[in-house]
């Protein structure tokens, strides 16, 4: 399988699936709105009512909640990072921005209870949720594998998607073929994001479900094929 | 209270205008679609997000 090869076929999986959700789904928001229509005030109707047209529209929309301003809702920093959020098809590269004074676990909380809501047909969350106490500690555990954040700023992340080894290698084997070739790991915590958010944005999906053990070993993030044999893959910073 | 039902079923009215004009578009992904429409009903359901 060419390098990146077999991430782009997912994505096309995935785009394929999204089609027969999207009139599902529009279905779902109109009901869901005729509903809170008899329940709500003519105001807030209204004000929620702006808020969900223009994000049909696509333009950029701040959603207000009963927070307070420097306290971000788990909804806006999920709408923020799938805002951002970008996938190139072609190079298997996921960008995507964290807003400021949110720590990554707090990004995977939100992200959680966005799956959990609107995926509810699966069996898993965004990010496992008794990983979260392993991620929570990566940066002391692991300083070396791990890029020091400053959650006082906005931060933009890039995680590349890039697929090497040979079919039919067993894992020691193709842990030795990443040792010798030295790559540059991401973060696991970004690697972690990265299939989160887009699992959240479009069908549930985890476009990245073949990771053989994301995150649990600092600097490996290994795939396996499905049922064609096996390949590694890895994600490094660009 | 009749005059508040009308404004109601008129907002409504554009939402479902909304809808089908971002169902039809052309120059937007079908995954894209998919996530303004399930964000658009977050914000709708948003106390319990």
């Amino acid at each position: 399988m060419p390098t990146t090869q077999v991430v782009i076929e997912k994505a096309k999986e995935v785009g394929k699936i999204a089609l027969d959700y999207v009139s599902q789904a529009a279905s779902k928001l109109v009901g869901s709105a005729s509903e809170k229509a008899g329940d709500l005030s003519l105001a807030e109707m209204s004000r929620r009512l702006d808020g969900a047209l223009r994000v049909l529209r696509g333009e950029e929309v701040s959603i207000s909640g009963a927070a307070a301003p420097e306290q971000k809702t788990s909804l806006q920093i999920t709408h923020k990072m799938m805002e951002s959020y970008s996938f190139d098809i072609k190079t298997g590269t996921s960008t995507f921005t964290i807003p400021a004074n949110v720590t990554d676990v707090e990004a995977m909380k939100a992200l959680n209870k966005y799956f959990r809501k609107y995926h509810p047909n699966f069996k898993r969350d965004a990010v496992y949720a008794r990983d979260l106490d392993w991620y929570e500690n990566l940066p002391t555990e692991y300083p070396t594998y791990c890029q020091k954040r400053d959650y006082s700023q906005a931060r933009q992340i890039t995680v590349t998607g890039v697929v090497k080894g040979e079919k039919g290698e067993n894992r020691t084997t193709e842990e030795g073929v990443l040792n010798d070739e030295s790559p540059i790991f991401s973060d696991p915590r970004d690697q972690a994001l990265a299939a989160a958010i887009h699992a959240c944005k479009y069908t549930g999906e985890d476009l990245f479900k073949d990771l053989w053990v994301r995150g649990s070993v600092p600097g490996f993030a290994l795939c396996t094929g499905r049922d064609d044999g096996v390949f590694v893959s890895l994600f490094h910073v660009k | 209270m009749q005059d508040e039902k009308q404004k109601k079923e008129e907002l409504l009215e554009m939402l479902r205008a909304e809808v089908a004009t971002l169902l039809c578009a052309d120059d937007v992904s079908e995954e894209e679609k998919l996530s303004r429409i399930k964000l658009a009903q977050a914000i709708i359901e948003s106390e319990k997000v």
